[in-house]
């Protein structure tokens, strides 16, 4: 009789003890904010006149891509993809739960990765009603930014990139890394939203390496070799913006 | 009120919601697909019925005329019959001649370049296509959308009303995806059910030593992509698979069609070019380009096949042709009257 009632209290024990940590690790929310700018101003479509440095100007119509599988070190991946879309603000931000801690980096996949392009029709930010699916060839467009330049060489002079490829030495989805700068560590608290904007500087673009001018390169709508540069150019135009911590 | 009504009724909905399964048939003697298309959408009666209705439907182009169907005919094996190049919105032609349907599970790329990695997402290729259905998926689904038959339809099929584009291709990816083909003659006497007349097993031998290679039994393709040697059509200039892959070495490679239910397939190639099977066989023996440097290793020296073989070998071909499945109803048009002609006595 007396050894049964211990059992129930360390049953009751144990399980309370089980029971602690899952309440220290009630998750915390992250918000991730993605802000696209042009020389430290929002990316405006059709009203502006872009220069980029290379003496050429264009206007934007699009500038839409996918970010998914969003990390934080030691949490599972996140499986949501998401489309960045400067067209409609309410899709530039989202909100994911993750496990209280301090992170030194939040890594996303730019991009779609290979299953989600190969076993059929998806939904959600993928739904190739979203306008970023290849219908002659199977797969997503991953990056795609489009506009108009007087120096373009084409048919109203367009420019247009449409980035994608999901297999093979052209694959264009990558994983970006962003480190938190030093003592200002991604600090997530159980049951608060954390707020991370991460910058887009799309000014950089034709900066990187493999980046034409707009007259030399106007269009790229195909995957290969083109399109793979393009996009690890472009994946090289993020970092961290800011972080809103909550009040502790 | 209404809020406890409408919730209700889902969770009647749901809870009645038993679509009835339906197993894809893998004949005797047939390998298993090497990748099951129907993985994560399970096959069932009503997601079929679904895709049958839209299949036939001629809202899913732009202006009403073009349904899957009016260039894969159930009479031609699901093919354009005698049409090189098929008529698509605006008095356009396709670019491509249009593929017979069948046993589509055992194909992991479709269209003639394998650019489509998945049956789900192949109808969007033509839908959207400007010289084939014209229309968006938006446009289908603000049409489709206001149906109480289309409501029913989705409820049956998937257990709501809610009608998207992923709802749409999977239960088109259900109907073409479970027609099969496999009872042709040649089948039967593979069963033990019929038997060639003389002409047909020479034939068969002839099949078996001079084509099996490229269209291997029982699929009667190895949907393998080749360069078969066929003259460039510079009126329709078209490179085949390189523009998928990139490769050179893929320039003018083509898939290999399955021979089943060649007969009624007419006209042959990519584009369509050839009106008979003659005229087929004579590209092999004769008149291909064997120089181009991409044409198959297995054709470089052509095929010899002599004027008997030839006669066999199409005597053989023509028992490739599957009555059963071009007259199932479990594929014919939902809304066509039973018998268009009979006499009601």
């Amino acid at each position: 009789m007396v050894s049964m009632k211990i059992t129930v209290l360390i049953t009751i024990a144990v399980l309370y003890l089980l029971q602690l940590p899952a309440q220290q690790h009630k998750p915390g929310m992250l918000t991730i904010q993605f802000k696209n700018t042009y020389n430290g101003q929002p990316v405006q479509l059709y009203d502006s006149l872009y220069s980029n440095g290379m003496n050429e100007q264009f206007e934007l119509r699009k500038l839409k891509y996918y970010v998914g599988q969003v990390q934080l070190a030691g949490n599972a991946i996140q499986p949501q993809y998401y489309l960045i879309n400067q067209q409609d603000s309410a899709s530039w931000y989202f909100t994911i739960p993750v496990n209280p801690g301090k992170y030194e980096q939040l890594s996303f996949l730019l991009g779609v990765d290979s299953s989600s392009n190969t076993s059929g029709a998806q939904t959600g930010a993928l739904d190739p009603l979203n306008d970023m699916y290849w219908t002659w060839q199977s797969g997503y467009v991953m990056i795609k930014i489009e506009g108009t330049s007087p120096q373009s060489t084409t048919a109203n002079n367009k420019m247009e990139y449409h980035l994608g490829g999901y297999s093979g030495p052209y694959k264009v989805q990558q994983r970006i890394n962003l480190p938190f700068s030093f003592g200002q560590l991604l600090h997530i608290q159980p049951g608060k939203n954390t707020t991370v904007t991460i910058q887009l500087q799309l000014e950089k673009f034709w900066q990187q390496p493999g980046v034409k001018n707009i007259a030399a390169q106007p269009v790229c709508n195909t995957p290969g070799l083109l399109a793979r540069q393009l996009a690890l150019a472009f994946g090289h135009l993020f970092s961290i913006y800011h972080t809103a911590q909550p009040a502790q | 009120m209404s809020c406890v009504a409408i919730t209700s009724a889902f969770v009647m909905g749901d809870a009645a919601f038993k679509p009835t399964p339906k197993k894809l048939i893998i004949p005797k003697g047939w390998p298993k697909p090497t990748r099951n298309i129907f993985a994560n959408n399970p096959l069932t009666e009503e997601g079929i019925a679904l895709g049958k209705k839209l299949f036939y439907d001629g809202r899913l182009s732009r202006d009403g005329n073009f349904a899957c169907a009016s260039c894969h005919q159930q009479f031609a094996a699901f093919a354009n019959y005698d049409h090189d190049l098929s008529h698509g919105f605006n008095n356009h032609f396709t670019k491509r001649n249009a593929p017979a349907l069948f046993n589509l599970a055992w194909m992991n790329e479709m269209h003639w370049d394998g650019g489509i990695n998945h049956i789900e997402v192949q109808p969007l290729a033509p839908i959207t296509d400007t010289t084939e259905m014209a229309e968006t998926l938006e446009n289908i689904l603000k049409k489709l959308q206001p149906d109480t038959a289309y409501q029913r339809l989705f409820t049956a099929a998937f257990g709501s009303r809610l009608i998207n584009s992923q709802r749409m291709l999977k239960a088109l990816a259900q109907f073409t995806g479970s027609i099969q083909s496999f009872n042709s003659k040649y089948d039967k006497v593979k069963r033990g059910a019929a038997s060639f007349n003389t002409s047909e097993a020479f034939g068969y031998k002839v099949f078996k030593s001079k084509c099996n290679n490229c269209h291997a039994e029982p699929l009667f393709t190895t949907n393998r992509f080749a360069n078969n040697g066929l003259t460039i059509n510079y009126k329709n200039p078209d490179a085949g698979r390189v523009k998928i892959t990139g490769n050179p070495a893929d320039s003018f490679l083509f898939k290999i069609p399955s021979l089943r239910n060649i007969s009624i397939t007419l006209p042959y190639m990519h584009d369509g070019r050839f009106y008979t099977l003659t005229q087929v066989i004579e590209h092999y023996r004769n008149k291909m380009d064997n120089k181009q440097p991409t044409v198959d290793s297995l054709l470089r020296q052509k095929i010899s096949i002599s004027n008997q073989e030839k006669v066999d070998l199409l005597s053989f071909l023509f028992t490739l042709t599957d009555e059963e499945m071009l007259n199932s109803k479990l594929y014919s048009d939902p809304a066509a009257p039973v018998k268009p002609y009979s006499h009601q006595h």
